[in-house]
């Protein structure tokens, strides 16, 4: 069962310097109970298209294409329409976490404005009393330490473990349909990235929530994802099913994410890591936009860019599969 | 208690601010007139003296003094009220500048909250609408408002308003015709609030309609430009989109949440744009001859009257230092990261 | 946003230029200081020959010949802006003190660039009490308006046109001082400053590379919104009668006199207002995207 299709999106941002087009031609499902891997290397628009599916891109930005969520296109719903969407059906936690909360007002008051504003879409009355005790009860599912305590506190009291918690919580109070986060382990020491995870795929399991799980490191994606979608310059490299695409992947760049993950078993010799930067997307190069990185380019690389073919289960954007 | 300590941090630090202001007038003062005789005939506003009455300035003030004596002098005469004699109205010069200085304050407070209350409002609208015509305008106009100088501004209000439209009198603090009403307080407005003398706080509020919109418009600019980068700043801020994200309505995000944010560096412009309206208030007062404290510097200017302008300007220093106090006030009000850390 | 490599004056040049407002400001800019610059000389060089009349071959008028039968009269083809109530030309008046205000904006600022980079730069790297006080005193400096300090210190040293330039640039370097000292912190903060590797000499050549280069940018876009400033607060107090040059016109001065014209010659204080106005409009519009250019908020 399909719950959001994205149809040839792409994304424009308007600069000083011209229009640029951050996302290219993109296609996506996301089925009920998904949990999509997103990867990429930084400025690969993997924020971006977090955005767009929630159309709170910035004032700069245009699309086209079509988004159907539950078969109506997003792209077609003014501000007034979209914002029954926002929230209950499709929620964003965003890569600065810690930067999330609102400076000047308590942390309880934001949880239980996203409440209100939820019952008040459903028509539901419900009393405030109700609503402290339900905004208490999932600080308690998350082992928020203190949970009338934090309830009063402002952003700035709270650690940086905390505050994602209480985002985390504004989701789970939320229940959407479609969880988009976007680096949600960013802000947060190791020992905790791994309790997060965790709570990630218990919301998925449990409260039945599709996610979009955005990060820079496929190793996080292999851990939480059944699909990996791997991004570059804003176009689809390769995407499959999560297992079939660490133990083959067939697109250079997929090739060079996973050679790049350390690993506990060699702990000797030098981590691999793939040559050069990332391109920039006012000087893209032609043909295909990995080529100049690529250990495996061939002529044709450097003239014509790639289409997205299928293969087996899996789509790739490479030469060598065409 | 913790605001108790912020505030008495906050004292301290003005004050010194204050000592340091004294200090660098008197320095500046002794580079320019290195000798008790050059000193005393600044005194005395006029470099002709006979020697005698040279030599008397000098005893009286203690000018043969060093520095450091003379400055303590003056700051321990400044905290007994004794600001020296001012040579032309003949009288203590606290007690003269205490006379003009409450008809600028009832000008310039009122200014300074249009000011504060407009420039939100028109950056406000300007941010919410980025781009768009309303903000070109807004823009523009803030622009025009901020390079024009505060007597263009005096004058093109005057022409129109009064001398064209008739709408308000052109000058004067009241009609001349009307007598003030008896001291109560320094405040003649509020004295005549408080006596009931209704024709006189009218024909007061109908003079100060002008010079107050003046001040206001020279210095509102400030607050627009920095009301709406700010907002702008904070609408594509990770707070702004979280609560788009919840489902709040995006006005309510716009007028609310991060109007509420940028406020908080707004109130700490108060002080500045309080400044700004009494340095206006110098000009302005000028043009349309409204006998405050703008209007007896100018006099002081003409005469060089040197006691006059030291005083004013100190008096004019630590109002300005009274309004960061509370500028400081409001920050720690409206700002839990101040208030609770 | 990175991808956008800010700084260089042909790249601020190049993105001034695509900008409508950044080139109506470098335009007018561009037209004042230019002529002030061709109209200064021709001034100086009168001065020195003794021959006035050398300092208005450009303008429509001699400026300062009286001809009392051309008393107030209103803006015409003959008067683009009328004149005053000495039958003088106030556009040729205007276009003849131009050069005044210029050269005090432009002495003023660099003057309190250089101060402010001297002191700044020596209380960020001596630290302790000498910064604490030296930050105080710039402090103490920017709590009164600089319109009220200058008027003290000029009425102290007498009104005349230098010890308004000199009161001036007393009130006018704290700003850049906080600059360089911020700067210098800065610096001093970065971890291979910090780390003894770089030699005495590798280290002068460091902080004369980021205080000398790398400061420009950000002070040539503070400095062309700074001449306005300048400008608008010597208007100001020329308007009050303090710092009038000798045997010239001057645009707050000419307001001033204008004043008892109102409301029926309202030309006469009108257009020397708005030359002023237009002038810092130009100024602000320029150093406004100079300095969006800089922090690189060009992309949108
Ligand atoms: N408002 C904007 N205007 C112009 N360009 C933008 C804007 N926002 C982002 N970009 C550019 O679009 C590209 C994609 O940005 P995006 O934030 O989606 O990348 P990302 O994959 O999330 O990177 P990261 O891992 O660093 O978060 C980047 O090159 C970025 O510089
Ligand atoms: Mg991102």
């Amino acid at each position: 069962m399909v719950l959001l299709q994205i149809r040839n999106l792409n994304v424009y941002y308007n600069t000083l310097i011209g229009k640029v087009k951050i996302l290219n031609d993109l296609n996506l499902d996301v089925d009920y109970g998904d949990i999509v891997g997103v990867v990429g290397e930084s400025g690969s628009g993997k924020s971006t298209l977090g955005y767009a599916i929630a159309k709170i891109l910035p004032p700069n930005a245009s699309m086209t294409g079509e988004i159907l969520f539950e078969g109506v296109n997003l792209l077609n719903l003014d501000e007034k329409e979209m914002q029954k969407y926002r929230g209950t059906q499709i929620f964003m936690v965003f890569q600065n976490a810690l930067n999330s909360l609102n400076p000047v007002k308590k942390v309880g008051f934001q949880l239980e404005e996203a409440l209100k504003i939820k019952y008040q879409k459903m028509g539901k009355k419900v009393s405030e009393d109700e609503i402290y005790k339900e905004v208490i009860d999932v600080f308690k599912d998350l082992r928020l330490p203190d949970p009338e305590v934090i309830y009063e506190r402002y952003p700035h009291q709270l650690s940086g473990g905390q505050i994602q918690r209480v985002i985390i919580a504004m989701a789970l109070l939320l229940r959407p349909k479609l969880l988009i986060a976007d680096e949600p382990t960013s802000a947060i020491d190791v020992t905790l990235q791994a309790q997060v995870v965790n709570l990630f795929k218990q919301i998925n399991q449990e409260a039945k929530i599709s996610i979009i799980f955005i990060t820079h490191d496929i190793s996080l994606a292999y851990a939480m994802s059944n699909r990996i979608l791997v991004l570059y310059a804003g176009r689809i490299m390769e995407e499959g099913n999560t297992e079939e695409i660490i133990k083959d992947p067939m697109h250079p760049y997929t090739q060079g994410l996973i050679a790049s993950i350390p690993k506990v078993s060699k702990s000797s010799g030098k981590l691999y890591s793939i040559p050069g930067l990332p391109p920039s997307f006012y000087t893209l190069p032609a043909g295909c936009k990995f080529h100049p990185r690529c250990p495996k380019v061939m002529p044709i690389c450097k003239e014509k860019e790639p289409q997205e073919v299928h293969v087996n289960n899996r789509r790739v954007r490479c030469w060598l599969y065409e | 208690m913790d605001t108790i300590i912020f505030i008495i941090r906050r004292l301290i630090n003005a004050l010194f601010t204050l000592f340091l202001l004294i200090v660098i007038i008197f320095v500046l003062i002794h580079i320019i007139a290195p000798t008790p005789e050059a000193l005393a005939r600044i005194y005395a506003s006029s470099p002709h003296v006979p020697p005698q009455a040279l030599q008397a300035i000098i005893q009286k003030y203690g000018l043969n003094k060093p520095l450091y004596i003379q400055i303590l002098t003056y700051i321990w005469n400044l905290l007994h009220g004794n600001l020296g004699f001012d040579p032309y109205y003949k009288a203590p010069e606290l007690s003269v500048i205490m006379r003009f200085l409450p008809i600028t304050l009832e000008l310039v407070i009122p200014a300074t909250i249009l000011a504060v209350v407009l420039g939100i409002l028109t950056g406000a609208i300007a941010a919410a609408n980025r781009n768009k015509p309303i903000d070109y305008i807004v823009r523009g106009v803030y622009l025009a408002t901020w390079a024009a100088p505060p007597f263009f501004v005096a004058i093109i209000l005057q022409l129109i308003i009064a001398y064209y439209l008739h709408l308000l009198p052109p000058y004067g603090l009241f009609n001349p015709s009307l007598t003030a009403p008896k001291d109560i307080t320094p405040f003649p407005l509020i004295n005549g609030i408080i006596t009931g003398d209704w024709p006189f706080v009218i024909s007061m509020i109908r003079h100060m309609v002008l010079p107050m919109i003046t001040l206001a418009i020279i210095s509102f600019g400030i607050v627009t430009r920095i009301t709406r980068a700010t907002m702008i700043d904070y609408m594509e801020s990770d707070f702004a989109r979280l609560s788009i994200m919840k489902g709040l309505p995006r006005r309510r995000v716009v007028y609310g949440v991060v109007l509420r944010n940028a406020s908080i560096p707004i109130v700490t412009l108060i002080a500045l744009l309080f400044g700004y309206s009494v340095a206006g208030a110098v000009v302005v007062e000028e043009i349309f001859q409204y006998e405050g404290m703008g209007y007896f510097i100018t006099q002081a200017i003409f005469n060089l009257d040197y006691i006059a302008i030291l005083g004013t300007t100190i008096i004019i220093g630590i109002s300005i230092i009274i309004a960061n106090l509370v500028a400081d006030l409001l920050y720690g009000l409206l700002d839990p990261r101040v208030r609770l850390s | 946003m990175s991808e956008v490599t800010t700084g260089g004056l042909k790249y601020m040049l190049k993105m001034l230029i695509r900008d409508k407002a950044g080139l109506l400001g470098l335009i007018i800019v561009s037209l004042f200081l230019g002529w002030s610059f061709v109209e200064g000389m021709l001034e100086i060089i009168a001065a020195h020959l003794r021959k006035p009349s050398l300092g208005w071959v450009l303008l429509p008028y001699d400026p300062l010949k009286i001809n009392l039968a051309l008393s107030l009269k209103p803006p015409s083809l003959a008067h683009i802006m009328g004149t005053n109530l000495e039958g003088q030309d106030i556009f040729s008046r205007i276009l003849y003190a131009m050069p005044w205000d210029a050269f005090i904006a432009v002495v003023v600022v660099f003057s309190a660039i250089i101060i402010g980079a001297l002191l700044g730069i020596f209380a960020g790297w001596a630290g302790g009490w000498v910064d604490e006080l030296l930050m105080r005193i710039t402090d103490a400096f920017l709590t009164l308006p600089a319109l009220i300090l200058v008027i003290a210190i000029s009425v102290l040293l007498g009104p005349t046109y230098q010890n308004t330039i000199f009161g001036l640039i007393a009130v006018w370097w704290p700003t850049y001082a906080r600059f360089y000292r911020a700067q210098v912190l800065r610096l001093k903060g970065m971890d291979f400053v910090q780390a003894t590797r770089l030699s005495r000499v590798s280290r002068f050549k460091f902080y004369y590379k980021y205080l000398f280069l790398n400061s420009i940018d950000p002070i040539i876009a503070y400095a062309a919104l700074d001449f306005g400033n300048v400008i608008l607060t010597y208007a100001t107090l020329a308007f009050l009668g303090i710092g009038k040059p000798v045997g010239y016109p001057e645009l707050g001065a000419m307001a001033s006199d204008g004043l008892s014209a109102l409301p029926s010659g309202w030309w006469w204080p009108v257009f020397p207002g708005l030359t002023i106005l237009v002038i810092v409009v130009g100024f602000v519009l320029l150093g406004d995207r100079l300095q969006d250019i800089i922090a690189g908020r060009v992309t949108y």
